[in-house]
């Protein structure tokens, strides 16, 4: 079961990144190999006709009209926007594009570029593009195709810039994540270790302590009556105490050993041996929702100190799921396709010798 | 309800503090030897912190595949709508169906959700909440009934399925009338 959902949740994860980036390119998304226009502003005047190499800081400007027509973002958004999330995206294009983005105008020996510092706050598709693409500077590096300057405006040029190829994105932010996460989850995982630390040496000194009796004392008086086929004065019994109390202070290692010292002996009680009797039920359904007086260790550690107030609720939920457990174990006993197969039923023709109590 | 707010909040700041010097206090007066037998607990935890790191790296990984594939967020927009109607943010729905099969892996779950939502949002704590209010039940059945050999269990699964549901979802409601 859980080796389907753990394998279930990478496949499915990568296939749906295989499929998200497939759409990305049937419906060319990112207009790769194509070239917007922009006009570019700050340029030295006569700066074009002279073969310089170098940068020069400049500043872009793209109307949003152009960007809307190149992209048209919101019907060809990877996802189906509602008409409330076209609109903040028309907003967010409109406020972005309303000033003038830096640049920096690069002649090399290959021909010219800009490298536009789109920043965080570009809309889509521009905020991928430039995630995929943008250098160490965190600019975004774009082929000049042809550019004229002004003739108005000396300083000023209209240009059409080819942005770079943009593909398989969302696969790369998948691979990406798988290996970040692995690191912190170790990085994470040994920041707990303190902590556990920490706390299973308090549980240590209460263990030693015997602090454990107090709680059985606490448990016992109301055993009896929830496990009616186990004889007042058998060791089950206090067994069964220590467990549930070990359970109760999160002791979740120490509770185990215990546990299945009770299920020994009630196994002992047990007239066939390959069943479960009410009793053995009673234990499991009274472990699996034990009340809970502190957290278990690892959540104390990953929550820090917000688990203090977890304490609360953790404890209100364990009092009722265990009146429950305790209910239905008890009326689930009760039903006919479960009482037939109990081994201590009279007459049980399956008893086996020496199970008898 | 302010009232009992403010109460939990007392009652919350000074729980930790008061374990840490009840329980020595405790271990002196039954004549422990609390300094030894703290660095024996300890080292027990060590190996814990070192059990569980294979457990979260798996669960860290496989959860953010899914979430950096954006088909954690097609899925919670999917099950959004029944969810709602019945309280229940999508969000947590990885660690209701993964808590009763793995303490580990769910222990990944509330640590990868504390580290994208911060450990004080809501759908951490209903995700804590549920961690800490329920068992591994698969697991401890076979471990219990294994250790005895019994392999009919009869009613055993469903008494603890049920207790488990309930507790998940005690989680939710608890979490948003504590905290809302």
């Amino acid at each position: 079961m859980l080796n389907y959902i753990w394998a279930g949740l990478i496949i499915i994860g990568v296939f749906f990144a295989l499929w998200q980036d497939g759409g990305d390119f049937r419906h060319d998304r990112y207009r790769n190999g194509e070239a917007i226009a922009v006009e570019i502003m700050g340029l030295p005047p006569g700066y074009l006709d002279q073969e310089p190499t170098g940068r020069i800081d400049v500043q872009v400007n793209i109307t949003p009209t152009t960007y809307l027509e190149f992209f048209d973002p919101i019907d060809n958004h990877k996802k189906a926007l509602d008409p409330e999330e076209a609109k903040d995206l028309r907003d967010q294009i409109e406020t972005y594009l309303a000033e003038p983005i830096d640049a920096q105008f690069v002649t090399t020996d290959s021909g010219r570029e800009l490298h536009i510092a789109f920043g965080e706050l570009a809309p889509y598709p521009l905020d991928v593009i430039f995630d995929a693409k943008k250098d160490d500077y965190g600019r975004l590096p774009s082929d000049i195709m042809d550019i004229v300057s002004d003739s108005d405006e000396p300083t000023h040029a209209t240009a059409r810039i080819k942005l770079g190829h943009v593909g398989f994105v969302t696969v790369k932010t998948v691979t990406a994540a798988m290996f970040k996460k692995a690191e912190a989850a170790i990085a994470l995982a040994i920041s707990l270790v303190g902590v556990i630390a920490l706390w299973m040496g308090l549980m240590k000194i209460a263990e030693d302590a015997k602090l454990i009796d107090v709680f059985v004392k606490l448990v016992r008086p109301v055993l009896g009556p929830l496990f009616p086929q186990i004889p007042k004065d058998h060791p089950a019994l206090g067994l069964i105490a220590i467990n549930l109390a070990a359970n109760m202070l999160a002791l979740g290692n120490a509770a185990t050993p215990l546990g299945i010292k009770a299920m020994e002996s009630l196994q002992e009680l047990n007239k066939e041996k390959d069943t479960a009797t009410d009793s053995m039920v009673m234990l499991l359904a009274m472990n699996t929702a034990s009340v809970q007086l502190l957290p278990p260790v690892t959540l104390i550690a990953i929550m820090g100190l917000a688990a203090t107030e977890l304490f609360l609720p953790i404890f209100l939920v364990t009092l009722i799921s265990l009146a429950v457990a305790i209910t239905s174990a008890k009326l689930l006993g009760r039903m006919r396709m479960f009482k037939k197969t109990d081994p201590m039923r009279p007459n049980n023709p399956n008893a086996q010798k020496g199970g008898a109590a | 309800m302010e009232q009992i707010r403010i109460y939990q909040d007392y009652v919350a700041a000074v729980v930790i503090p008061l374990i840490i010097i009840a329980i020595p206090l405790y271990g002196m007066i039954k004549r422990v030897p609390v300094y030894e037998s703290f660095v024996e607990g300890a080292k027990e935890g060590f190996k814990i912190g070192v059990m569980i790191m294979p457990y979260i790296v798996a669960i860290f990984v496989a959860i953010g595949v899914f979430r950096a594939s954006g088909a954690m967020e097609k899925m919670e927009d999917f099950t959004r709508p029944v969810l709602t109607y019945i309280g229940f943010p999508p969000e947590v729905l990885p660690m209701a169906i993964i808590r009763p099969l793995t303490g580990g892996g769910s222990s990944g779950v509330v640590a990868e959700l504390a580290e994208e939502h911060g450990t004080d949002s809501m759908i951490t704590r209903m995700a804590a909440t549920m961690f800490g209010s329920t068992e591994t039940t698969f697991y401890v059945l076979a471990v219990y009934f294994g250790a005895v050999n019994v392999k009919k269990t009869r009613h055993a699964l469903p008494a603890g399925l049920i207790a488990d549901v309930l507790a998940i979802f005690l989680s939710v409601y608890i979490i948003r009338l504590m905290f809302p």
